[in-house]
């Protein structure tokens, strides 16, 4: 396995789904612990299975802060001395916090991590149609929000 | 906004991890697989034996089995049907049956295939082994139960039954395994077929002529001792010949 090709996958997919870099790499480190002291046998997609509880126990245990405090973070942006790149990347986090689970999930999978449909189909059980489908709706739906907070790229 | 340029911003916009941090945990994941990896003698000791056969049945080709399966039905339906006296003409199939068995045995070393298999866990003379063992038990048990099948349905002796099928099995197995060990034998695998078609023709010549008839128990069975011993003894030969080739 590719720990260093995995590492980057994972971390961007803890990193989108918990919005913070420090706990995104800590999940990180973790699931690749639990996979390797798990069966050796193991696909590696199930990186991602561990990767997606470990993400969900992570919010149980402490609420994001842009879930929270979006509101107010955004309505002081202004006046903080932030760059540019900074606002962007809290709009997608944002807008990404907005979502439904399942269509943050395969957008991950499929536009950050370049994630094979296949791959996609048995991690999430969904037929090839249903994932296609999800990709695009989940596409629509991010960009519909991105440009509701005024994303400018 | 496209697809393409969404799934830029979404890549540029990612944070990356700190390089730091990432190669540490890197460097200590790849030290702690090369500590739990297995070495070569801690693999062959967690291989048992049932997972090797296990292995080995694998390789063998589905035709060997059904051609066993076959050849059972045909021999238990002539026998019973036809009578007792057709045992000694429908047992040529037994040759047939070790020739292909034979060719099966070989066919890893033939080929150089054993490398490929199993040898990366245990040893070449034991994938051979293993490979003979489990074709070996498989004819062993299609002639039990043969011979019990007979014997319960036709009330033909058992033993005297299975001693009939065995003994042409032998024979063709152990001038398979001589045939072989020769240069034309290693290139040719259908040696053994050819081998096996020698073993029927002789069988039925020496029947025809009534040169040797086998009858009761007795002599069947020291001539089935006798052949056993000479197949240990080849098996013997065949296996220590793995050893003269790595040296």
């Amino acid at each position: 396995m590719d720990i260093e090709l995995f590492y980057d996958k994972i971390f961007r997919y803890c990193y989108y789904r918990i919005g913070d870099k420090a706990t995104a790499e800590d999940l990180t480190q973790e699931t690749f612990l639990r996979f390797l002291n798990a069966d050796s046998r193991m696909p590696e997609r199930y990186l991602y299975t561990i990767a997606k509880n470990l993400c969900i126990d992570e919010y149980r245990k402490t609420r994001p802060i842009l879930t929270d405090e979006t509101g107010d973070e955004s309505s002081e942006l202004p006046g903080v001395d932030v760059t540019e790149s900074l606002v962007d990347r809290m709009t997608i986090l944002n807008a990404m916090e907005q979502m439904p689970e399942e269509e943050r999930e395969v957008l991950i999978l499929r536009y950050v991590n370049d994630e094979p449909v296949s791959a996609i189909c048995a991690l999430t059980g969904l037929s090839r149609f249903a994932v296609y489908r999800r990709c695009r709706d989940a596409a629509a739906r991010l960009k519909e929000l991105l440009g509701k907070e005024n994303y400018e790229g | 906004m496209k697809d393409k340029e969404l799934r830029m911003i979404l890549k540029n916009e990612c944070e990356e991890p700190d390089p730091v941090s990432k190669d540490s945990f890197i460097r200590k994941v790849n030290g702690m697989q090369s500590e739990q990896s297995l070495s070569p003698i801690q693999s062959a000791r967690s291989m048992n034996p049932v997972r090797v056969l296990a292995i080995e049945m694998h390789y063998i080709r589905k035709r060997v089995w059904v051609f066993s399966i076959l050849a059972i039905a045909i021999m238990v339906t002539a026998v019973s049907r036809l009578g007792e006296d057709m045992i000694l003409h429908i047992s040529d199939m037994m040759p047939l049956l070790a020739g292909l068995g034979m060719i099966e045995v070989m066919r890893a070393r033939m080929h150089d295939m054993s490398e490929l298999e199993a040898v990366t866990l245990i040893s070449a003379k034991g994938a051979l082994f293993a490979r003979m063992t489990v074709i070996g038990f498989g004819h062993l048990l299609a002639v039990a139960v043969t011979s019990a099948v007979l014997a319960g349905f036709g009330g033909y002796a058992a033993p005297e039954t299975g001693l009939k099928l065995i003994i042409p099995y032998l024979i063709t197995t152990i001038i398979c395994m001589e045939v072989e060990r020769t240069g034309f034998g290693r290139e040719n695998t259908w040696s053994c077929m050819a081998v096996a078609v020698l073993v029927i023709v002789i069988r039925e010549i020496i029947y025809s002529t009534g040169i040797v008839i086998l009858s009761g128990v007795a002599l069947p069975a020291l001539i089935a001792a006798a052949l056993v011993a000479l197949q240990a003894a080849e098996l013997k030969k065949t296996i220590r010949l793995e050893e003269y080739a790595w040296n």
